[in-house]
């Protein structure tokens, strides 16, 4: 459950009726209210609200009771993976009522509204007034779960997207993480490239951590890392700590899988096993052709196939004995896991091979770099999706637990690894040495970075 | 008075004394010219001569030359002539001195071409070479200004400069940023590699002179621009 915020106090001067706040988000779950980019709450009667609900993305202004502004996305933002560049800018001074609020994503304008009040001419915002402004939280709750970084705050201006990004030649919108633009009073720039919350414009509006813990993730909108797929979850499991950790509850038997998917190359990543749930050890990890099969289905099918492990395209090495799983079949192969244990996933799919590490030890003598204990695996243009994501599932539907996983944020949930391992390419960060050639889960080593 | 002509041998020394020619004196091409005294000028035609001028090598365009010679005379008749035969009076002429002119020439014809310098009196000295050249400098295909903006962090795509003409490029203001490799080529020059010069979001800004054949340059000026992706975030847990 996030719990993470941030608040500083503005002081006097800052302008009401004019002001742009830019963006870059990573939305990590799906549906719901807790998701608040920004906020000043003073009552029921008078706040600002920006952020989504049920996926929609909204920008209020709650003013003497009433909506003084109100914009209602028909569009829904359901990407998981992808970051967006959000710009929201405020000016009611504009003679145009539809341009007293504005809203942007990754450089184009929302206009296609589900619900919509223009603002009074020069009404002025909650926010940016000389109180307590949030970042992440609003009202105590509705709590940000996800990314953000390159966060400007420009008070007094009303800038376009176009001064925050730009279009490459792919038609990509792309971050400008040098930004041309003035901050005014009250303005700020902070998450600039990690977790710090000391504005680094030439103001010194600093903020402070109000609660939680605010991680310094490698994730970031020039290189988008993996993390667990809150749109292949099972009923019964729920994903924290930015869609990297997978709650797997008592009665669930499902599971979820990377949002990013391997066709060739070699990816490494960690996976702890950090709670139990029941009293035993009901844990698969591993990867999965066919990652739908987590969602729908036990790992078990009883030779019907429609388990995760229960067909060709899933191999999973199980907690319960060492075994590892493939065609629903168990084959002796290391040493059973526990909680506290961090088991370390090689896939290497130009050779179609697959290990598993535990506590940095290979299994079954294993070595990513040979073919020594190597399990062979079915090459994944022959799979259900025709390429291969890492997987995690409980298997029983009396025990269950959590997986925390480190696709190379360099975190087992809050805590940082304790050492920092690098791939060859130099993205990410792991507890334990990455076998050469292979890499973290992210769009750069995707790309062949 | 009756003429005597001396047909055959001659008259002995002192068979005609001063006193028999009228002022002592004799004419000789008009020129009255005293006898026992000197000679000087009889029969001497003063032709200008071209020692040299520059440029050699000019455009179509109208273009300022400087001649460097003798015995030039205000104002002299100036023309250029190709090799082809055609004649090219000067646009204008200026007389500095006798040993000096500026010439004006709107050559529209590509090619090689004599001077020529006629003096009022109507005697004139042509090059003995066809020493001055008219071409086209070398044309840009290339716009001026941004070639782009480039990640920082990774190579760049090749970056290609072309010039019609050119036989080669050089970086004569600036310099690219370091790290990338400037290719000269002919007709069109290279950049690569990958920078190290900066870590944040900068632009560089450079001139590249294109050389022809005859050696005529032709400058343009470019900046390159660096962006520098996001390398973090911030985790609300």
């Amino acid at each position: 459950m996030a719990s993470t915020y941030l608040t500083r106090t503005f002081q006097s001067g800052g302008n009401v009726t004019k002001w742009t706040f830019s963006a870059w988000v990573k939305k990590v779950n799906i549906g719901g209210s807790d998701n608040t980019i920004f906020s000043r709450y003073q009552s029921s009667d008078y706040y600002t609200k920006v952020g989504f609900g049920s996926d929609q993305l909204i920008y209020y202004q709650r003013h003497a009771g009433g909506w003084g502004g109100l914009l209602e996305s028909s569009q829904k933002f359901r990407d998981v993976n992808g970051w967006y560049h959000f710009v929201f800018v405020w000016d009611t001074g504009n003679v145009t009522a539809d341009d007293r609020m504005k809203c942007y994503v990754n450089g184009v304008q929302i206009t296609d509204f589900a619900s919509r009040t223009n603002p009074a001419t020069d009404l002025g915002s909650t926010w940016n007034t000389a109180f307590s402004q949030e970042i992440g939280r609003f009202n105590s709750t509705d709590y940000w779960k996800g990314y953000m970084t390159h966060i400007n705050f420009c008070d007094g201006y009303a800038y376009s997207p176009t001064d925050f990004g730009e279009f490459d030649s792919n038609g990509v919108w792309k971050i400008n993480t040098s930004p041309s633009v003035s901050y005014g009073t009250t303005g700020f720039n902070i998450l600039k490239d990690g977790n710090t919350i000391t504005d680094s414009s030439a103001n010194t509006n600093n903020w402070t951590l109000g609660g939680g813990t605010l991680s310094d993730d490698t994730d970031n909108p020039s290189n988008v890392f993996s993390t667990l797929n809150a749109l292949n979850l099972g009923s019964g499991g729920s994903l924290d700590n930015c869609g990297n950790s997978c709650n797997m509850d008592a009665n669930a038997q499902f599971g979820s899988s990377s949002t990013l998917g391997m066709s060739s190359g070699k990816y490494y990543m960690e996976m702890k096993y950090s709670a139990q749930v029941g009293g035993a050890d009901r844990i698969m990890l591993g990867v999965s052709g066919d990652p739908g099969k987590l969602r729908n289905s036990t790992p078990w099918s009883g030779g019907s196939g429609s388990g995760y492990v229960g067909g060709t395209d899933g191999y999973g090495y199980y907690s319960d004995g060492g075994n590892r799983y493939h065609s629903d079949s168990a084959t002796a192969y290391g040493d059973s896991y526990t909680v506290g244990d961090i088991i370390g996933i090689a896939l290497d799919l130009d050779n179609n091979r697959l290990f598993f590490s535990k506590n940095g030890t290979w299994q079954d003598s294993g070595d990513p770099t040979s073919s020594t204990g190597a399990i062979s695996i079915a090459a994944a243009s022959t799979t259900n999706t025709e390429c291969y994501f890492f997987a995690v599932t409980d298997t029983s539907a009396v025990y269950g637990g959590t997986v925390q996983c480190n696709f190379g944020n360099g975190y087992f949930g809050t805590t940082a690894i304790s050492s920092a391992e690098n791939p060859d390419n130099g993205y990410g960060a792991f507890e334990y040495d990455v076998p050469a050639g292979y890499k973290a889960l992210c769009t750069k080593s995707l790309n062949g970075e | 008075m009756a003429k005597t002509k001396i047909t055959s041998g001659g008259l002995d020394t002192g068979a005609v004394s001063n006193a028999d020619l009228v002022n002592s004196s004799i004419t000789i091409n008009g020129q009255s010219v005293n006898l026992g005294g000197a000679v000087s000028n009889i029969g001497v035609e003063t032709f200008p001569n071209i020692s040299s001028f520059t440029p050699t090598v000019i455009t179509n365009a109208q273009t300022s030359i400087a001649i460097t010679g003798t015995n030039f005379t205000s104002i002299p008749h100036v023309e250029a002539i190709s090799t082809t035969g055609s004649i090219t009076p000067a646009d204008s002429i200026t007389f500095n001195s006798a040993t000096s002119l500026t010439v004006l020439f709107t050559l529209p014809t590509d090619g090689t071409y004599y001077l020529r310098v006629e003096n009022p009196n109507g005697l004139g000295m042509r090059t003995a070479s066809a020493d001055l050249t008219v071409s086209d400098e070398p044309a840009w295909v290339t716009a001026s200004g941004t070639l782009g903006t480039f990640s920082g962090a990774t190579a760049i795509s090749t970056i290609t400069l072309t010039a019609t003409d050119a036989t080669s490029f050089a970086v004569t203001t600036g310099a690219v940023t370091a790290g990338l490799t400037f290719s000269t080529g002919v007709g069109s020059a290279t950049i690569t590699g990958t920078q190290t010069a900066h870590t944040s979001a900068a632009t560089d800004n450079f001139s590249v002179t294109a050389t022809d054949a005859q050696g005529q340059t032709s400058v343009r000026a470019f900046s390159i621009s660096w962006s520098f992706g996001a390398t973090g975030s911030g985790g609300f847990n």
